[in-house]
C-alpha cells in the first residue's frame, strides 16, 4: 500500500523537522534556557514608533492586507501573516487609545480584522475605542482603492500598515499613504510589488520577515524560540543548497534524488 | 460548553483539525483523508459566503448610519445605498444574466473600475520620483538598477549604446534572479513556520479573547 504521494516524502519529513525545531526552541525558551541570538528586524522595531507617532499626533492608524487578501492557494500565508501582525498592532494601538482604521476587500479577512480590533479594545478595557464603521469592507479591488483614497484624504492617519498579498494596488496604496504623510510599514510576498512598497514606504519587511512578525513583536520567550527555530530551518535549507550544488558539480545527484523522493 | 471555550478555544480547535487535515491530504495518499479534506474545502466556500454577508451588512449599516445622521458627505452614503439596492433588485427580479443587470455592470461599474486602475500610471510616476531622489548610497543603487532596466526596455537605449542591453540583461539574469530566489526560499520557510505556529496555537491571529499587549 502506498501511504505517501510520490515525490512528497522528503518534503513531509522536512516539514516535521522544521516543526520540531520550533517546538524544541519554544520549549527551551519557556524553560528560560539559552536559545541564542535573535537578530533585530528594523521594520518590526518600527511598529512601536509608528503607533507612538499616532499617539502623539492624536491621529488614527490604518491597516490594509492588500487587494489579494484571502484564504485561497498562494494568498493564505501572507494573509495570515497580516492578520497576526494586525492583531499585535491593534493591541498596541488600543493600549494607547489610538483609533484603528482598516480597509479590506476580502470578507473572511474583514471578519478576522474586525474581531482582532474588537478583542484588542476589550482587552485593555476600553470597548468604546472599537468602532465597527472604522473597519471597512469593500467588495472589489477597485472599490478598495477608492475607499483607501477617501480614508487617507479624510482621516489622514499617522501610520499606515501595508502587510499582506499586495498586487497592483501596492503602489497606489503606498502613494496615498505618502500623500497623507503617514509613516508606513510595508511587506508583501509578491516581488514585483515589494519594490513598489520599497519605493513608497518608510520601513519594509523583506521575505520571511513578514512571517516572523507575530513571533517577533510578541516579545515573549515563545516568540523568540519560534524565531530561533525558523532561523535554524533556514540553515538546513542553505545546507541542502550548498551541499547539493557542490555534489552536483562533482557529478553526484544524491541531494537532488533525496529531495525527489 | 462555557462561553470562554466557545470564544477562545473552539476557533483554534477547528483551525487545528481542518489545518492538519488539509496538510495531511497533500502528503498522505489515503482516500478517506482526501475525501474529508475535499468536503472541508466545500465548507470553506459556504462559510466564505456567510462572511460576505457579514461584510455586506457592515457596508449597509455604516452607510445607513452616516446618511441618517447626516454626517459630512452623507449624500455619498445615500448614493451608495441607492446603487447597492438597485443592483440587488435588478439582479433578483431580472436575473444576473439579463440585459439590464449586464448594462449596470458593464456600463456603470466597469468604466469606473477601469478609471481607478488608470490612476496606476500617475502613482507609478510619483512613486518613482519619490524613490529615485538620490540621497543615500542605497537610493543610488536603487536608481542605477532602475535606470539600467528602463534604458534596456526602451527601444532607444540599445540604439544609443549596445552595452545598455548587455548590462541590463546581466542585472536581470544574475543579481536580480539570485536575490529573488534567496527571498523565495525565505518566504517558503517563513510560510511553513507561520503555518505550523498557527496550527499549534503559538501564533496570534486575533481570535483570542482577552489578548494582551506583548502576550503570547
Amino acid at each position: 500500500m502506498i501511504l505517501f504521494f510520490q515525490g512528497r516524502i522528503t518534503e513531509f519529513l522536512l516539514i516535521l523537522l522544521f516543526f520540531a525545531f520550533q517546538v524544541f526552541f519554544i520549549l527551551q525558551a519557556t524553560k528560560k534556557k539559552e536559545i541564542g541570538y535573535i537578530r533585530h528586524i528594523s521594520g518590526l522595531d518600527a511598529i512601536g514608533e509608528i503607533v507612538g507617532r499616532a499617539t502623539e499626533m492624536g491621529k488614527p492608524i490604518h491597516l490594509s492586507p492588500g487587494v489579494y487578501a484571502g484564504f485561497g492557494p498562494g494568498y493564505a500565508g501572507p494573509t495570515v501573516a497580516a492578520l497576526s501582525m494586525f492583531s499585535h498592532v491593534s493591541s498596541l494601538a488600543a493600549s494607547k487609545k489610538v483609533p484603528v482604521l482598516a480597509s479590506v476587500n476580502d470578507a473572511a479577512s474583514y471578519a478576522a480584522i474586525d474581531e482582532a480590533v474588537r478583542v484588542a479594545c476589550e482587552s485593555v478595557h476600553s470597548p468604546e475605542c472599537y468602532k465597527s464603521e472604522n473597519i471597512q469592507y469593500y467588495a472589489y479591488g477597485e472599490a478598495l482603492l477608492t475607499g483607501v483614497f477617501g480614508t487617507m484624504t479624510r482621516m489622514k492617519p499617522a501610520g499606515n500598515f501595508l502587510i499582506g498579498p499586495f498586487g497592483w494596488d501596492a503602489v497606489v496604496q503606498g502613494e496615498l499613504g505618502a500623500y497623507a504623510n503617514a509613516m508606513q510599514l510595508g511587506g508583501t510576498d509578491a516581488f514585483a510589488n515589494l519594490s513598489m512598497l520599497a519605493a513608497t514606504c518608510d520601513f519594509l519587511l523583506i521575505g520571511e520577515e513578514m512571517f516572523a512578525a507575530g513571533a517577533y513583536v510578541s516579545k515573549d520567550p515563545k516568540g523568540a524560540g519560534a524565531l530561533r527555530g525558523q532561523d535554524l530551518s533556514k540553515v538546513v535549507a542553505l545546507l541542502f543548497i550548498i551541499v547539493g550544488a557542490v555534489l552536483w558539480l562533482a557529478g553526484n545527484k544524491l541531494v537532488f534524488n533525496i529531495l525527489g523522493v | 460548553m462555557s462561553t470562554r471555550f466557545i470564544r477562545r478555544d473552539l476557533p483554534y480547535v477547528i483551525l487545528a483539525v481542518f489545518g492538519i487535515l488539509a496538510l495531511l491530504s497533500y502528503y498522505i495518499a489515503i482516500p478517506a483523508i482526501e475525501t474529508m479534506a475535499g468536503t472541508s474545502r466545500t465548507w470553506v466556500v459556504v462559510v466564505g459566503a456567510f462572511a460576505v454577508l457579514l461584510g455586506a451588512f457592515n457596508v449597509v449599516r455604516t452607510h445607513i448610519v452616516r446618511a441618517y445622521q447626516k454626517k459630512k458627505d452623507y449624500w455619498l452614503s445615500a448614493w451608495l445605498l441607492f446603487i447597492y439596492f438597485s443592483m440587488i433588485v435588478v439582479g433578483l427580479s431580472a436575473g444576473t444574466g439579463s440585459g439590464q443587470y449586464k448594462w449596470m455592470y458593464g456600463a456603470m461599474y466597469t468604466p469606473l473600475a477601469q478609471g481607478v486602475v488608470g490612476t496606476l500610471g500617475l502613482f507609478l510616476v510619483s512613486a518613482a520620483y519619490r524613490a529615485f531622489k538620490i540621497r543615500t548610497i542605497e537610493s543610488l543603487v536603487f536608481f542605477l538598477g532602475f535606470f539600467l532596466i528602463a534604458v534596456r526596455q526602451a527601444s532607444i537605449g540599445p540604439l544609443l549604446w549596445p552595452g545598455f542591453e548587455t548590462i541590463g540583461n546581466w542585472v536581470t539574469l544574475w543579481p536580480s534572479t539570485g536575490t529573488m530566489r534567496a527571498v523565495t526560499i525565505g518566504l517558503a520557510i517563513g510560510t511553513v513556520a507561520l503555518a505550523l505556529r498557527t496550527l499549534a496555537r503559538y501564533e496570534r491571529i486575533g481570535l483570542e479573547e482577552g489578548a494582551m499587549v506583548g502576550g503570547g
